[in-house]
């Protein structure tokens, strides 16, 4: 039975008629229409779903689209500012941290995530961040790279 | 290293910015209106006989569309390569793997679409089932393919999908002047693509009967050959475009179940229809790597020289062909030492498995770490150093294969010199303490392909299309398949390096079999030779004409014409004579626009009369381990590489390539295979096939090479995207055997192979001692 379900996504409210058993997932894809956020896995593996709800990381093919309700949720369409790109899309560009780019979009949230909460993060700490997004084309290098070109901007 | 403007710079994609917004969008993302979603229903059993199938009560449940099976298909096999067709879109007469396309149904929603499968019923007989290539081949063994389904096969009763010989030089000369034979057998096990992106299709008849194809694939040209042939439709009715694609690495050079279906359905609803595979579909029913038994025997003179070399490899086909026809056909010629002599066998065996397929590198580097293990084995034996015995055996600049192939010159002995000095390997080898250890290897792969690099359609020419407007933005048409390896990127640097513009000037417009010129696809490091080459040739044609017409508008005669970085110069002045822009208003004025250019490429016209070079990549490399000796956990310390590309296009890119054949050969030797109980597979899940995370990946040390121009690729680039895998299980196996004593001949090394291997060595110890 569908419910009416009020979703803050980017920062614009979309109303979205859905049953209460459907992931953010596919609503957002689906309803709100933003295919962004890319589905990899739907079993919460492989974090090319990763969405920011109140700023955290987390992957949208386990969240209930009911459960996001009332939460600020961020997917990859909100992170550039209108058409100036964020900092870390634009180091993913420059240092070769995309190659397919499907894994990015879950990337990039994720280093943001990251960044807002330490804006000093070591190596270590890049790669236990981003560890739950995996990614088969750039061995992680470049993307490690990227963070902490954005890191050491930042300072 | 010749400097160039454009080539050679470490420039972003050009298509980042979509990719970084979530703008660029992959087959799934495309949204047409009145769109059904397909899903098929696969076989549960491995091996059977297909009695009956009643669809009707899926037909009744509402909200499906349509339902078919084989029945409803022209019942024509396809394939990648001539000859091998042996595969049916949705299964005739019986199932061959778990996971076989049975049945397909269309319907207004996917909960809808899961739940009509579900209401299939099919009545299967259950036949003997054979999991094992080796065993597969022993008279008695279940009969998986006949002439019926795939007339060319080698051998019915066997099993035997093809068994390609070959061989050069005297083997009995050989074998005599060797001091020292060893003789082994390496197993590597069956392995997936993994690409992020799960298999995808759209698919869309319109009111004329037209097809509009949307395909998650590395071959848009051969998926539109193939459904045209099983659909019983002129080529010229089906459009193919390949979208953005999220990864392939071989996995997605095949025409799939989703492709037939999706179209199938399509036109029985006369509506758009998008299938769109599960991660575990893409585990089970696509294609993974060929599991191999790698028999090698190779004689030695007492420094190590090779003299002899003898290798059979047992090849699983899976269920299904895909493009085994084309897998590495020798043994010797093309390995990275000299043998003088080499003898191969080559044998492919169908089992109840899911179907094999190419995997980054095709089976060459499984073969290179069977060739390269076993000489740094026989280095072990006969206590020579494994450096000295490199040495000895590589194939330097100037030598000339069994085949009469001269070596182009390379970098290798550098490369080689340049890690082992970078690497500390002498003064680590052997010394690193316990359970820590250092190895290395090298590797080569060629790349060129040919036109005809076995493909369905008939050997065709490749074309690159330019076409130059007032705006100064250059339109690039060509049939290449950028799949995230980016050689839509490649093709703009290239045109822009010889038009004397910039990257962003190129709009590539790229595999759109419609629209765009015929390309084989992207498989065997085939494009940045052939496509680049062929898109240097239309720019230069692009530009004699812009000069020309600049000339025919200025005083300046054409010889002292230059354009470079956007300006148009007079030859000899420092300053530009005007921006290119100016000069395209000029001609535009004078009704010379647009310019076309072009270039029909065939590599036997091209290169006519050129004697035959081999011109491979090279790749060394040495790694640093850790074996946790109560975990049987190993950790990669450090990863140490010199790679020779020739002229390098792109080190940004070619860095890039190098990362990701570090992940995925890191997995292939550590972590990742398909854990099978009776065909089924068990791990078909990224939580459960342990594919290496950014905890698991080293620090990588960057030994730069001097670039040597010398191939045929275009500015003399070499190939780039797949030898990066070579010697990368060879390396990680050789610095296991320094920490531990132990070499490991069979792939994956998991944590359980190494903790009973170091409990057997103990034992060994303790009853010798």
């Amino acid at each position: 039975m569908k419910k009416l379900i009020k979703l803050n996504v980017n920062g614009e409210l979309h109303d979205v008629l859905a049953e209460p058993r459907r992931t953010l997932l596919e609503v957002l894809r689906e309803q709100v229409g933003l295919t962004g956020t890319k589905e990899g896995c739907d079993a919460g593996d492989c974090g090319a779903c990763t969405v920011l709800l109140d700023g955290e990381p987390v992957p949208s093919c386990l969240v209930l689209a009911v459960d996001a309700q009332g939460k600020d949720i961020l997917t990859i369409e909100g992170v550039a500012n209108g058409p100036e790109l964020h900092p870390i899309q634009k180091a993913f560009v420059d240092y070769g941290a995309i190659q397919c780019g499907f894994c990015s979009p879950g990337m990039i949230l994720t280093a943001k995530a990251l960044l807002e909460r330490n804006s000093n993060p070591s190596e270590a700490e890049v790669r236990e961040a981003i560890s739950g997004n995996l990614c088969r084309c750039t061995g992680y290098v470049k993307v490690i790279e990227a963070i902490m070109a954005v890191a050491a901007q930042g300072r | 290293m010749k400097e160039y403007s454009v080539i050679g710079k470490r420039l972003p994609y050009i298509d980042g910015p979509q990719k970084v917004t979530g703008q660029a969008q992959y087959t799934d993302d495309i949204v047409l209106p009145n769109t059904l979603i397909g899903k098929i229903l696969r076989s549960p059993y491995p091996h059977a006989r297909i009695l009956n199938i009643d669809t009707s009560k899926a037909e009744r449940l509402p909200g499906v569309k349509c339902v078919i099976t084989g029945k409803d298909t022209a019942g024509i096999t396809y394939g990648d390569l001539p000859g091998s067709h042996d595969e049916y879109p949705l299964a005739i007469g019986k199932v061959r793997y778990i996971g076989d396309a049975v049945a397909a149904v269309a319907a207004v929603d996917e909960d809808t679409a899961e739940d009509a499968i579900e209401l299939i019923d099919v009545e299967y007989e259950e036949l003997p089932a054979v999991f094992d290539a080796e065993e597969a081949m022993k008279d008695g063994a279940p009969q998986i393919h006949d002439k019926t389904t795939a007339p060319r096969m080698y051998d019915e009763k066997h099993n035997i999908s093809w068994n390609p010989k070959s061989g050069q030089g005297d083997m009995e000369k050989g074998w005599a002047e060797a001091d020292y034979i060893r003789e082994d057998r390496f197993v590597c096990g069956k392995m997936a693509h993994a690409a992020m992106e799960p298999h995808s299709a759209l698919s869309s008849f319109d009111s004329k009967g037209n097809l509009t194809h949307w395909s998650d694939c590395q071959i848009p040209f051969f998926i539109r050959y193939n459904l045209a042939k099983v659909l019983e439709i002129p080529e010229a009715k089906v459009r193919v475009i390949k979208p953005f694609v999220g990864g392939g690495f071989g996995g997605k050079a095949a025409m799939f179940a989703k492709d037939p279906a999706a179209a199938l359905l399509s036109k029985l609803t006369g509506r758009p229809v998008r299938i769109a595979y599960t991660r575990e579909e893409c585990f089970i029913a696509s294609i993974s790597n060929y599991d191999m038994y790698i028999y090698i025997r190779t004689g030695v003179k007492k420094d190590g020289t090779i003299t002899a070399q003898d290798v059979k490899i047992i090849f699983d086909n899976g269920a299904y062909n895909i493009t085994s026809f084309n897998i590495s056909r020798s043994g010797g010629s093309d390995s990275i030492f000299k043998t003088p002599c080499w003898s191969y066998e080559g044998i492919v065996v169908y089992t109840n498995k899911t179907p094999t397929g190419p995997r980054r590198g095709h089976t060459s580097p499984e073969k290179n770490y069977a060739q390269v293990t076993q000489l740094n084995m026989i280095a072990a034996d006969l206590g020579l150093d494994p450096i000295e015995v490199l040495h000895k055996n590589l194939t330097y600049p100037g030598y000339v294969d069994t085949r009469g192939s001269k070596q182009g010159s390379s970098t290798l002995k550098e490369c080689v010199d340049g890690v082992v000095q970078r690497s500390g390997w002498r003064e680590k080898r052997g010394k690193m303490g316990p359970y820590r250890g250092i190895g290395i290897a090298v590797g080569r792969h060629g790349g060129g392909g040919g036109a005809g690099a076995g493909g369905n359609v008939p050997d065709k020419p490749i074309r690159a299309i330019i076409q130059v407007d007032s705006d100064g933005r250059f339109t690039l048409l060509t049939g290449e398949t950028d799949i995230g390896q980016g050689s839509d990127s490649t093709m703009a640097q290239i045109a822009a390096e010889v038009i004397g513009v910039s990257q962003d000037d190129i709009m590539v417009y790229a595999a759109d079999t419609a629209l765009t010129p015929f390309d084989h696809g992207s498989f065997s490091s085939r494009v940045t030779f052939n496509v680049g080459n062929t898109v240097k040739e239309a720019a230069a044609d692009t530009k004699r004409q812009l000069v020309k017409a600049i000339a025919k508008v200025t005083e300046v005669s054409e010889e002292e014409i230059e354009i470079r970085g956007g300006q148009v110069y007079v030859k000899g002045g420092a300053e530009p004579a005007m921006p290119f822009s100016n000069a395209l208003r000029m001609i535009q004025r004078s009704a010379g626009l647009p310019i076309v250019g072009t270039f029909k490429y065939y590599p036997t016209e091209y290169f006519a009369g050129l004697p035959p070079v081999s011109s491979p990549a090279f790749y060394i490399l040495a790694v640093e381990v850790e074996v946790d000796p109560e975990t049987g956990k190993v950790r990669i310390l450090r990863w140490t590489y010199a790679n020779d590309h020739g002229t390098q296009l792109n080190p940004l890119r070619l860095e890039g390539q190098e990362d990701g054949c570090m992940q995925m050969g890191v997995g292939w030797a550590l972590s990742e295979g398909y854990v099978l109980d009776e065909g089924q597979m068990l791990n078909a899940s990224f939580l459960h096939y342990a594919f290496p995370t950014s905890v698991d990946t080293p620090e990588v040390i960057r030994v730069p090479s001097e670039v040597v121009g010398e191939s045929r690729g275009p500015f003399g680039a070499k190939e780039g995207g797949q030898g990066g895998m070579e010697p990368t299980a060879a390396a990680i196996i050789d610095a296991i055997y320094d920490a531990t004593g132990v070499w490991f001949k069979e792939l994956s090394v998991t944590p359980e192979h190494i903790l009973k291997a170091l409990e057997e060595k103990r034992l060994r110890e303790r009853k010798e001692g």
